[in-house]
């Protein structure tokens, strides 16, 4: 059974259409790459998803029901996690206390959500930074909270926004890992990417979107030798014929 | 060959396992020590409150003193809304008048007890606060302090111009007397000051109690996050508007309560006295300078400012009125350059060194 799916989805912008009649499908325990040029409307899609704004036309279906419209923090206790391209951490408090406020998303005891903050910053071997104020991390680290605060609330889907811009080629494998770590929990993940070894490497699938329009579909083999993919981020020029 | 990095590594590893153990242990006696030592001096600084009355015979310091609970109260009650979640009311004098009328207006037409006046105030400034904060809340920044100053004046205004409301006696601009023919626990007066100040300083204990459960409880933490983030506090399942309107509550019933006690201790009132931007900014200002979002800043704030409000007015108060906020303002402009989270935190820091030098005094004493 799917957990996700999208059915011609559609949203607009006053005069702009950011994304046009976009359907997709995710089987649980699945990782989806989402990829696009620039401006494609990936990170639109993600946000109708995510219940940031409502999509203009069609349906969003997460586990059985349509959840268009429905609000950020309750699709977060429904099971739908996100993490934020431009990193958002609670700068003035520790990493433990970031992840605690993602661990009430189950519980209203303060001793539960902070003994289940700590088992996923172990769970991410980031329980030696746990006492860090969040605005003395790295980059890295920062990205690495972003998912830790979500993994805290529990979610069946994870949705990761460019979670490794940014990164040194090292920390992108450490995140790969920690990504296919996740599936490994059983837990069904849409990234955005546009690091193209990393989404090659993760994604079971890919779905590629230019000008908001599903323009390629299918394994990361199949869709880097796409000849419409290839147009979309090298030019016409460069089409094989 | 093999053999002697094997025995090395392993001779290595006991002694590192026992340490770690030993560490961990000290560092938890350390913690346990540091704990009491907090612990006693919070109770010293307790019977110290409490005996205050006694070593002080001066009703003029007295006043003075029970005016610094008194704003600390009332900017603890703010710090609820104005500091865990991250807005700027600036017009919280007007939850003050609303408790100091309600109380007096039902005890001087009706003969009800100030002491459950004043929780039907609070009722009623929560209702106040609801209708200010349900459509502002969502703003953010400067428009959410220009709304609520701008409803703290339009109440001001027309309590000044009404006589009447409905069956209740404002007595506009003229305020409301309350003849002190009642004395006692009952009817909440007293000719001396010594019961106002231990009721004013029951009312900032429980204060500072229910902040630090709130700091600590699921509300706490989704105030913080709404006020630091609030794009990444809903995608973490925070409803941060609704977070912000329990606070704002919370707040509006508390500051009530104090406007009850400000009604009782100066038995005068008028729209001018309660209903004020001086008392809503000074409270403002008393926050920021203490350290907005934290336990100790508004007390500290008040105990820092308040004194130069009453000296300043004591000393200037005939040649330059006013001239206590100026000194605010220049205060404010260097503790934003230098301490931008309020002063409480070089002061929690300095607090943390001396604790920890006695704790280590302590343990070294105990091992001798």
């Amino acid at each position: 059974m799917n957990l996700l799916e999208l059915k011609g989805v559609t949203k607009q912008f006053g005069g702009l259409r950011a994304v046009d009649k976009l359907s997709l499908s995710m089987e649980k325990g699945e990782i989806l790459g989402l990829i696009g040029p620039n401006g494609a409307g990936k990170s639109t899609a993600f946000n109708c998803i995510a219940g940031v704004f409502p999509p203009t036309k069609g349906e969003v279906i997460f586990d059985g029901q349509v959840i268009n419209g429905k609000k950020p923090w309750d699709l977060c206790k429904r099971g739908l996690a996100r993490t934020f391209q431009i990193v958002k951490p609670f700068a003035s408090k520790s990493v433990l206390y970031n992840v605690t406020v993602g661990a009430f998303a189950t519980t209203s005891s303060r001793a539960q959500a902070e003994a289940k903050a700590i088992k996923v910053l172990e769970l991410l071997n980031f329980d030696d930074k746990k006492d860090t104020k969040s605005s003395d991390l790295t980059i890295a680290d920062r990205k690495r909270l972003e998912i830790a605060r979500a993994l805290a609330t529990e979610p069946r889907l994870l949705l990761l926004d460019e979670v490794m811009a940014g990164l040194r080629p090292a920390e992108v494998d450490e995140m790969v890992e920690i990504i296919r770590f996740l599936r490994g929990q059983g837990i069904t993940i849409l990234v955005i990417e546009h690091i193209m070894r990393a989404i090659m490497a993760l994604s079971d699938r890919i779905v590629v979107i230019h000008f908001g329009k599903k323009i390629a579909e299918g394994t990361p083999q199949a869709v880097a030798s796409d000849e419409n993919v290839i147009k979309a981020y090298l030019g016409d020029e460069y089409g094989v014929s | 060959m093999t053999g002697k990095p094997m025995t090395g590594t392993g001779r290595n590893n006991a002694p590192c396992e026992t340490d770690d153990a030993f560490l961990d242990r000290s560092a938890l006696a350390r913690q346990v020590v540091k704990d009491t030592i907090s612990k006693v001096l919070l109770g010293a600084v307790l019977i110290l409150m409490l005996a205050l009355p006694a070593v002080i015979s001066s009703p003029t310091w007295l006043h003075i003193i029970v005016l610094i609970f008194f704003y600390a109260y009332l900017t603890t009650s703010w710090n609820m809304v104005g500091g865990f979640a991250g807005v700027l009311p600036l017009g919280h004098a007007v939850f003050l008048g609303i408790g100091a009328y309600t109380s007096t207006v039902l005890s001087l037409q009706y003969g009800i007890s100030p002491w459950l006046g004043m929780f039907v105030g609070g009722v009623l400034a929560v209702a106040a606060g609801m209708v200010i904060g349900l459509p502002t809340l969502k703003m953010r920044g400067a428009y959410f302090a220009l709304a609520t100053i701008a409803f703290s004046e339009g109440v001001r205004v027309m309590v000044e111009n009404i006589e009447y409301l409905g069956p209740f006696k404002l007595n506009g601009p003229r305020g409301l007397q309350i003849p002190p023919l009642n004395i006692g626990w009952a009817n909440f007066m007293f000719s001396s000051k010594v019961p106002y100040y231990y009721i004013i300083l029951a009312m900032l204990l429980i204060i500072l109690f229910l902040t630090w459960v709130v700091s600590r409880s699921k509300l706490g933490y989704y105030l913080t996050a709404g006020g630091e983030e609030p794009e990444a506090a809903q995608a973490l399942g925070v409803n941060v508007s609704r977070a912000k309107v329990i606070a704002m509550a919370l707040s509006c019933f508390f500051t009530a309560l104090a406007g009850t006690f400000y009604a009782q201790f100066s038995l005068f009132i008028h729209p001018k006295s309660t209903i004020s931007l001086d008392i809503s900014f000074e409270i403002a200002f008393i926050a920021l300078i203490g350290g907005r979002g934290s336990i100790a800043g508004p007390v500290l704030g008040a105990l820092l400012l308040r004194p130069v409000s009453d000296l300043s007015r004591i000393y200037f108060g005939d040649i330059l009125p006013g001239m206590h906020l100026v000194i605010y303002g220049v205060v404010l402009i260097l503790v934003m350059i230098y301490q931008p989270r309020g002063l409480q935190e070089p002061l929690t820091r300095i607090y943390d060194r001396v604790i920890n030098r006695m704790a280590d005094g302590f343990i070294k004493g105990g091992y001798k």
